[in-house]
């Protein structure tokens, strides 16, 4: 194994690991234990990225995930800032339901990757500046314009939504 | 190695020398404890209740908007860059994103989101905001 | 001043790269840290006719050394209610993002640790890192004036950062990179820096960055007046030190990136580029020490307000007529 592919497992493990916690305890009694540890989870998550050469997008990763999504968990933790009561176990098995089908659709997805990796797919080389900003800047230029802008209307709504309901309780 | 392997050394490092600044002075420093070192620092008596209330819900709408702004500029990053070479129509893509912007803000602050009113929260018996 | 970069890059071992590179922005940052503190003292005592610090070495420049070595000895006393693992990480969590950032920048032509393509996202992301800390400070401390510190300091820093970004997108759009090194290469180039052309993107830019410092008079966060120290209020000793640090590390930083992106780093006559570079740093950190000791302190309404009403609509028109300009030239 070289020396990217121990970095790779010890990443994934990282990953997987930080993101079982968010749901277990700590990070599943304390909801901003959770929210911490997410962070964690997307640290280990933009490293993968960056083995894969996907260097903007794991820097966007922290930036946004990291910074500015955390911040919105963390207030809304603050506004409803539940205790331990309130908490409590009434969800239990609609809890219970939604774990099934992400097990199974976490089997369905294995099952998929190794089918895939028995295919043997020939490694092909990476287009010049892969993964820079220029490559992002010219795919968001040409190809995905209409999403761009849609993009922009789409937090448009957001905001819009946001607004109206923070007035209806103000 | 990479930059970014580097700047991943760099945390990691970092974190070990600040654990060391903040485990060393364990060792220098005195320990003595009275009956009073370990409270709350608020006032001279004793604190009442915990710190871990509810907020006003303004916060969270700023944070919301935050968010939605967050995301918008991380797509101007890379048209910025680009913006050189794209010609006239580049400016309108640019100018319709940031048009479509500031009419987020222009609803906001229509919607005096950011008049910032002090109000109650039910559960804590001081507002977070004067 | 500059800690000797050029060794990195000649080195054999990456690994021993990494260690010195630690070593040298450590160093840097530390004895910044140390004169800042000092400087800003002295500014303060000027500006209110005091001495400020004067037995500890010349000028009382060792004065700050002294303190650290004092802070160093104190005993670090963890308050009972805390929650302790959101307690003790929050100064490293504040303290980490700082130095990887102050890896990024270049003090002079090929005098710079990592050459990255996204210099100035990376530290813009770093600079979000701290948010974190602060709240995990102010949450873990379970004191109240500690909590509503860091509420205020989170809500203003991330309101703040939108106006800071778009003020600097305004100098990525004319440039059309985000390499710091690139940015200033680009501006020694053409012979003029960008705050001749930019110059209300410059004080968009030195603005928010005042609030993203939460220097005065946007301070709020850490009002001693209503707040005794805002979300550090519970930390001692060298706990407290590291925030201190951090505080200070980041106002250079906003410093740094100022001056790359309208001052043209390290590009200037006659003088060799780090002198260059960090003159200009050095103005504008006192520049933000005038301003503190100088304006009052906003209140907390009108600060948000002002960020939202006032700076971001400009910085989007700034942005926009820059789009327009650039097409026209």
């Amino acid at each position: 194994m070289g020396f990217e592919q121990i970095l790779f497992w010890l990443l994934a493990l990282g990953v997987i690991v930080t993101s079982a916690l968010v749901v277990l305890p700590p990070g599943g009694k304390n909801p901003l234990y959770g929210a911490l540890l997410l962070i964690v989870s997307f640290f280990f998550m933009s490293g993968l990225y960056v083995l894969l050469f996907a260097h903007t997008m794991a820097v966007l990763q922290i930036l946004v995930y990291a910074g500015a999504i955390m911040v919105l968990f963390t207030f809304v933790i603050m506004l409803l800032n539940l205790s331990k009561k309130e908490l409590g176990d009434e969800t239990r098995t609609i809890a219970k339901g939604v774990g099934v089908v992400a097990v199974v659709a976490l089997a369905v997805k294995t099952a998929l990757v190794i089918e895939t990796q028995t295919l043997n797919i020939p490694a092909k080389p990476l287009p010049a500046g892969f993964g820079g900003v220029d490559a992002i800047a010219d795919t968001l230029f040409h190809n995905y314009l209409v999403p761009f802008e849609l993009t922009g209307v789409l937090l448009l709504v957001a905001v819009i939504g946001a607004v109206v309901l923070a007035k209806r309780t103000l | 190695m990479n930059g970014y392997a580097q700047l991943a050394c760099y945390l990691v490092l970092g974190l070990v020398l600040g654990g060391v600044i903040v485990v060393l002075p364990q060792l220098l420093s005195p320990r003595s404890i009275g009956r009073t070192t370990e409270n709350t620092y608020e006032c001279g008596i004793d604190t009442v209740g915990s710190a871990w209330m509810r907020f006003s819900i303004t916060y969270y709408v700023f944070a919301l908007i935050f968010v939605a702004f967050e995301v918008d500029i991380l797509y101007l990053f890379p048209v910025a860059v680009a913006y050189e070479p794209s010609g006239w129509r580049g400016l309108a893509e640019i100018a319709a994103f940031l048009v479509i912007l500031s009419l987020a803000i222009l609803y906001a602050w229509r919607k005096g989101v950011f008049v910032w009113k002090s109000h109650r929260a039910p559960q804590s018996s001081s507002g977070p905001n004067a | 001043m500059s800690p000797p970069e050029t060794l990195v890059d000649k080195l054999d071992s990456p690994w021993l790269g990494v260690v010195l590179g630690v070593a040298a922005v450590l160093g840097m940052l530390t004895v910044n840290v140390l004169f800042l503190v000092w400087l800003e003292r002295k500014v303060s005592a000027w500006i209110q006719r005091r001495m400020g610090p004067t037995e500890v070495g010349p000028f009382g420049l060792f004065q700050t050394l002294a303190d650290m070595l004092k802070l160093l000895s104190k005993q670090l006393i963890t308050p009972r209610h805390v929650d302790k693992p959101l307690y003790h990480l929050a100064p490293l969590v504040v303290f980490v993002p700082v130095v990887a950032a102050a890896s990024l920048f270049p003090f002079s032509a090929g005098l710079v640790l990592q050459d990255l393509d996204i210099g100035l996202v990376l530290v813009f992301a770093f600079g979000g890192l701290a948010f974190v800390g602060i709240f995990m400070a102010g949450w873990g401390s379970n004191n109240k004036y500690a909590l509503l510190g860091a509420m205020r300091s989170v809500a203003q820093n991330i309101s703040y950062e939108i106006p800071l970004i778009l003020a600097s997108l305004s100098v990525v759009l004319m440039s059309g990179t985000m390499n710091l090194a690139k940015i200033t290469a680009l501006q020694s180039e053409r012979g003029y820096w960008f705050i001749v052309l930019q110059p209300v993107a410059a004080v968009i830019y030195f603005i928010a960055a005042l609030a993203e410092t939460n220097r005065a008079p946007f301070d709020i966060p850490e009002a001693e007046s209503e707040l005794v120290a805002g979300f550090h209020t519970e930390y001692s000793g060298m706990r407290f030190a590291l925030f201190f640090f951090a505080e200070y590390s980041n106002v250079f930083i906003v410093s740094m990136v100022a001056t790359v992106l309208f001052l043209g780093g390290w590009s200037g006559p006659l003088l060799p580029g780090p002198v260059w570079f960090f003159l200009k740093v050095y103005a504008l950190v006192g520049l933000t020490m005038w301003v503190r000791w100088t304006f009052p302190r906003l209140r907390f309404d009108q600060l948000m307000s002002f960020c939202w009403v006032v700076l971001t609509p400009l910085a989007i028109l700034n942005l926009l007529i820059t789009a327009f300009v650039a097409r026209l030239v």
